[in-house]
């Protein structure tokens, strides 16, 4: 169950939480770090790392247009995706929507979040700093 | 868009291979540029491709874009690769990859063995439910699998096919005619035709023995798929459609000594069944009523060659040809229903006679 679901949405005053099964890519990547590094598994990771970037990627994009281009969800990470491990699968999922924003002042709005994004991530995981 | 596409790559792509070295090397930017393509569709991603080069104009951007390998250059050869092969969506991707690695491990793999794969993947990947957005799948597909190797005419066809049915002028469950052209104008080696036939017609199986003939009708050539199957005697026999004029004369000849009496049409269409001398032992026909529909009139099966299954053989090289049609109903008459209700037919209040659903 993916339980790091959370979003606020100011314009109806509303909370909401929601518990998706699934594991989010990052819980994934974190929980295969080894096996990722195992250098007899080389390419076996580069074609689930071909299909996950895809499948995110396309999701990501697929939200945008829903929006007509006018919001994106900032950053697009890893931990907000639930991505069938395997290639032939369907069904990703965004987990939050909450992280959307106007993409008519791009550049220095998303450069901002992008910041955001990065000391928020490496809270998470302190070993990025390095 | 500059700036999403940016961040697109650096927070999503670039972020997560650092995190994760064993992962380098597989992301580009003509991945993000397919999937955006595959989100908003083609006529809508090639704008907002357009959009972006416009964007790449302002230096700050295209200094950004360059230091993370994408240029107009590539953009521009990207769009240049959609208007002449198509899109190469993700399930085409992976079924070919799938392929390849696979024939790696089994190089001496038999023709046989490599169609069935072929076939195994296209359904897995569920390739057929994107001909519909993407028409070049099946063809894209083929070029790189079975025919990637060489013969530049060929590919050049394929192109050319792929070309014409992205403007909408071919459709891609009707390839026949420029498949034809392609028998006639270019030299194809046997491992060729053998991938063509199954490119052509999706229900050939890996290990049926098929082969592609053209025939003259008029001033028209035509493509025709023999199909070889062998009887419970042992013997070979073969499924196809009357090359010659005379063999319908033949036909009702046959049907005549069976005691059927045939009035045949220009409705009508023909499947015969020949033994290995080229002596017709039976066949079929039937009235082309709607697109999705068609009546049976008479199965005959030349005395001497009953009760060896052929007949058996022939319907179902019928319903493989005619679900490759897009026949949904077939009918027929209410007679030797035993046989029929065994084929699957059956009585139902819309139709007179009996009828079978193709799913």
């Amino acid at each position: 169950m993916v339980e790091n679901f959370g979003g606020y949405w100011p314009e109806y005053q509303l909370y909401t939480e929601e518990y998706i099964h699934g594991e989010t890519l990052t819980a994934y990547l974190d929980r295969n770090r080894d096996d990722i590094l195992d250098d007899s598994k080389v390419d076996r990771w580069q074609m689930r790392w071909l299909h996950f970037i895809w499948n995110g990627i396309q999701a990501y994009q697929d939200f945008w247009n829903r929006t007509e281009f006018k919001l994106s969800i900032q950053p697009p990470s890893p931990s907000n995706l639930v991505i069938p491990q395997h290639d032939y699968s369907t069904g990703t999922r965004l987990i939050s929507i909450s992280g959307r924003k106007p993409t008519e002042s791009m550049a220095e709005h998303f450069l901002s979040l992008y910041t955001d994004y990065i000391v928020r991530t490496e809270n998470k995981y302190p070993g990025l700093k390095n | 868009m500059a700036e999403h596409f940016l961040s697109l790559y650096t927070d999503y792509i670039v972020r997560t291979e650092k995190k994760y070295p064993g992962l380098k090397n597989m992301s580009d930017w003509e991945v993000i540029f397919t999937a955006t393509l595959q989100a908003v569709k083609v006529k809508r991603g090639k704008k907002i491709l357009n959009q972006l080069k416009m964007d790449l104009n302002q230096r700050t951007l295209r200094m950004k874009f360059e230091s993370m390998g994408c240029t107009v250059d590539r953009i521009d050869r990207f769009l240049d690769d959609i208007e002449k092969f198509g899109v190469l969506t993700k399930p085409v991707v992976f079924a070919s990859l799938r392929f390849e690695r696979w024939l790696d491990l089994n190089p001496q793999a038999t023709l046989k063995a490599r169609a069935s794969i072929l076939q195994e993947l296209y359904q897995d990947y569920d390739l057929d439910s994107l001909m519909e957005e993407y028409p070049e799948t099946r063809v894209r597909f083929f070029m790189m699998t079975c025919f990637k190797e060489d013969n530049p005419n060929l590919l050049n066809e394929f192109q050319s096919i792929i070309l014409s049915m992205r403007d909408g002028l071919l459709s891609p469950w009707n390839l026949q005619e420029r498949i034809t052209q392609i028998q006639t104008n270019i030299i194809l080696s046997e491992e060729e035709k053998f991938y063509l036939a199954r490119m052509l017609f999706p229900h050939v199986d890996a290990a049926d023995y098929v082969e592609l003939v053209t025939t003259t009708h008029g001033e028209d050539n035509r493509l025709n798929l023999v199909f070889q199957t062998e009887g419970m005697d042992g013997q070979i026999y073969q499924i196809r459609p009357p090359f010659l004029p005379k063999e319908i004369g033949q036909f009702h000849s046959l049907l005549s000594e069976s005691s059927l009496s045939g009035t045949f049409t220009a409705q009508h269409d023909f499947l015969l069944l020949f033994n290995s001398r080229n002596r017709m032992v039976g066949g079929l026909y039937w009235k082309n009523l709607e697109n999705n529909r068609i009546h049976l009139e008479w199965v005959a099966i030349r005395e001497k060659y009953r009760n060896i299954s052929l007949s058996n053989r022939l319907m179902d090289d019928f319903y493989k040809r005619m679900k490759h049609r897009g026949v949904d109903i077939i009918t027929v008459g209410f007679y030797v229903e035993k046989f029929f209700f065994r084929q699957g037919f059956e009585i139902n209040k819309q139709y007179g006679g009996l009828v079978k659903r193709l799913k």
